[in-house]
């Protein structure tokens, strides 16, 4: 062979490897798309679910509740002015 | 050979024409498919595989200053059915109304309006738990679409002030309006692959950027809040008054730190939301100030220089006469100094300060501390006031004005004036969102009086003054008492009265500006010493604790303190430093 068939010929499966490369890297783009939308819907229910949880938090810390709570349940009661001793910081 | 041959040659012209006859029709199969009506085919094909899909962007979150979630959107499901497929003699179509809770001849009704149309709400915003049902019973023309709605976790503590979104979660009031460019979510548009089995395959273009909402952090806090609208609530109780208004200030950042009215509404309760409820009548509804001004008298004639506060002024016999009107006290008090003039709140006393005054004087110092003007909060509907120039000024107005009738204001304008008297005489910039650190204010008046007022403040609280009962165990606390009669047509009511309380505290390094107005009262008592200064110290003492400022009043028994702390120390073997 000559040098110019040995070219064509190495030419010829650069060719091929590049064709090759390019549906590969096509493929590769479209799963990681695909990855990436599933992983938006993951992220996008999940600040759904924060948000649920944060309003349910809410719900349950409303203070007239933890106050009903604090003083029929667990007998609680604001100390009176004269009960309270402040510790200063030094 | 030849013979055969002219034997085929017929047949042989015929194939070959057959053949090029074939290819003649491909090739103009080929020219009409890739050239003539390739636009048809390209859309048809794209038509199949290429999607455009909604990216949803929903709203931001409102949170207290302590990250508290105060509004949240979250997904809900309306029900909307296809006239052109439903129906409704289907078996299944009664469920779908009983479980809905729709009337079925009206729904019918509706049905025959739409029949042209592909699309119509059966029921907005349900349950999730409701949807699921409706889901399972898979009625050919009935469809879920995600859908959000704002849920208000506080209710009706937070309600007047953040306002509320309609259905389309798009702000109608209060801070949901005011901010609702920020928070709002803007729905972007992307165009897809899809494959057979409809699962996306590449994203071929955006065709329009989805911003979802910011979060929006207030200047609020939800403990004060609760503490100021029990306060508020017990108070309309007792005193058996239409409503009443609340707003606790920080004097340092301007941030509003508590702002409620009685009675007030729960946004979560469509039905609720009418205008006279859900209206925020610290910002928006204006009154007289009345003797909550005298202060303000006061300060000009302190920043005049032409007095000081121990220039005495004569208010005996208690009443005089000035221009065919008559100005009383309820005592005779004498001749007292400005600082008793603020204590006892004498009428006499603050109108002979301002006629001694230049109008322009009087009239600077009110427009400085922000009356008549807006605050620019932000906030949807602000009333700005009045307050008359003093060109139009005559003998009477200079009069009036001393002792807060003839201009108005609202809560927050009120608090925001008293808040630069506890900042040492600069006015802050009222917000309601959260400040990291305070922006410098516009100074008002000098330090030195903003001092003295300040000494003024806290004797009205002391024995002798008319505010005592705003006084906060363990606390020094400021204040001014106002009673104000109501203008209704025709002239001052006689029976229908504004209950005030404008205060400050702590005395030894103010923090805090808290205004109380009780709104009618109908009880035995209508004074704002005795109805909205018990509810100025029941806030204070509550937002002092809460936000942890150390008491500054001397203790009354520090010996028995001592004890105490010697007694705690045994008690866990001395441990306490």
């Amino acid at each position: 062979m000559s040098a110019r068939q040995c070219l064509l010929v190495l030419l010829a499966l650069m060719l091929l490897a590049s064709s090759v490369s390019l549906v590969y890297v096509q493929y590769l783009r479209r799963s990681l798309y695909s990855e990436y939308k599933t992983l938006q819907t993951e992220q996008d229910r999940m600040e759904v679910q924060w948000g649920q949880l944060q309003l349910e938090a809410s719900t349950w810390a409303a203070e007239d509740r933890i106050e009903d709570l604090a003083v029929t349940r667990l007998k609680m009661q604001v100390p009176q002015a004269d009960a309270v001793v402040v510790v200063a910081p030094q | 050979m030849s013979t055969v041959l002219r034997e085929y040659r017929w047949r042989r012209r015929l194939v070959l024409s057959l053949f090029i006859l074939g290819v003649c029709s491909l090739l103009w199969r080929s020219v009409d498919l890739q050239v003539l009506r390739k636009d048809f085919y390209q859309r048809e094909g794209q038509a199949r595989y290429l999607r455009t899909v909604t990216v949803v962007a929903h709203r931001g979150k409102i949170l207290d200053r302590n990250g508290e979630a105060l509004a949240v959107s979250t997904p809900v499901n309306s029900v909307w059915a296809n006239p052109q497929e439903l129906n409704t003699g289907n078996r299944a179509w009664p469920q779908i109304t009983r479980l809905l809770g729709l009337d079925p001849a009206r729904i019918q009704r509706l049905l025959a309006r739409h029949k042209g149309r592909q699309f119509m709400y059966l029921k907005r915003q349900v349950s999730p738990g409701l949807a699921a049902r409706v889901k399972v019973l898979a009625l050919p023309g009935i469809y879920l679409q995600r859908e959000y709605r704002r849920y208000y976790p506080a209710a009706a503590l937070t309600g007047q002030v953040l306002g509320f979104t309609n259905v389309d979660d798009q702000g109608q009031e209060g801070i949901e309006l005011a901010f609702n460019d920020t928070l709002r979510g803007i729905n972007g548009a992307e165009q897809v692959l899809r494959d057979r089995k409809g699962q996306l395959v590449e994203a071929v273009r955006t065709l329009k950027k989805a911003r979802a909402g910011e979060d929006l952090t207030l200047s609020l806090d939800r403990r004060l809040q609760y503490f100021t609208y029990r306060a508020l609530l017990k108070a309309v109780k007792k005193h058996r008054a239409k409503s009443a208004t609340a707003v606790v200030l920080d004097v340092h950042s301007g941030e509003v730190l508590a702002m409620v009215n009685y009675p007030t509404y729960n946004p979560n309760k469509p039905g609720d939301r009418v205008s006279t409820r859900y209206r925020n009548r610290a910002v928006t509804d204006v009154f007289e100030p009345g003797s909550t001004a005298k202060l303000f008298t006061v300060a000009a004639a302190l920043e005049s220089g032409e007095f000081t506060a121990a220039s005495l002024i004569d208010t005996a016999p208690g009443f005089y006469q000035v221009a065919g009107h008559t100005v009383r006290d309820s005592h005779n008090y004498g001749r007292i100094n400005l600082k008793t003039l603020v204590q006892k709140s004498s009428n006499v006393g603050a109108s002979k300060l301002s006629l001694a005054l230049q109008p322009k004087t009087l009239w600077q110092t009110l427009t400085r501390f922000g009356f008549g003007q807006s605050l620019d909060s932000g906030f949807p509907g602000e009333a700005s006031g009045v307050l008359p120039h003093y060109f139009d000024w005559k003998k009477i107005n200079r009069v009036t004005l001393s002792f807060g009738y003839g201009l108005s204001v609202t809560t927050l304008q009120l608090a925001t004036a008293y808040a630069a008297i506890a900042n040492d005489g600069v006015i802050p910039e009222v917000t309601f969102l959260r400040r990291e650190r305070p922006i410098p204010g516009v100074r008002v008046i000098t330090a030195g009086t903003s001092r003295q007022l300040q000494r003024m403040l806290e004797a009205v609280t002391h024995a002798g003054g008319t505010g005592t009962r705003a006084a906060v165990h363990g606390y020094r606390v400021g204040g001014k008492t106002g009673t104000v009669r109501k203008l209704e047509s025709g002239g001052y009511s006689d029976k229908d009265y504004l209950a005030l309380f404008s205060g400050i505290a702590p005395m030894s390094s103010p923090r805090l500006a808290i205004v109380v107005t009780v709104d009618n009262p109908t009880g035995k008592v209508y004074y704002g010493g005795l109805v909205a200064a018990p509810v100025f110290s029941e806030i204070a003492a509550a937002c002092l604790r809460v936000l942890g400022i150390p008491p500054d009043a001397p203790r009354s028994r520090p010996a028995n303190n001592q004890q105490r702390l010697a007694g705690l120390a045994s008690a866990r073997g001395g441990a306490v430093q």
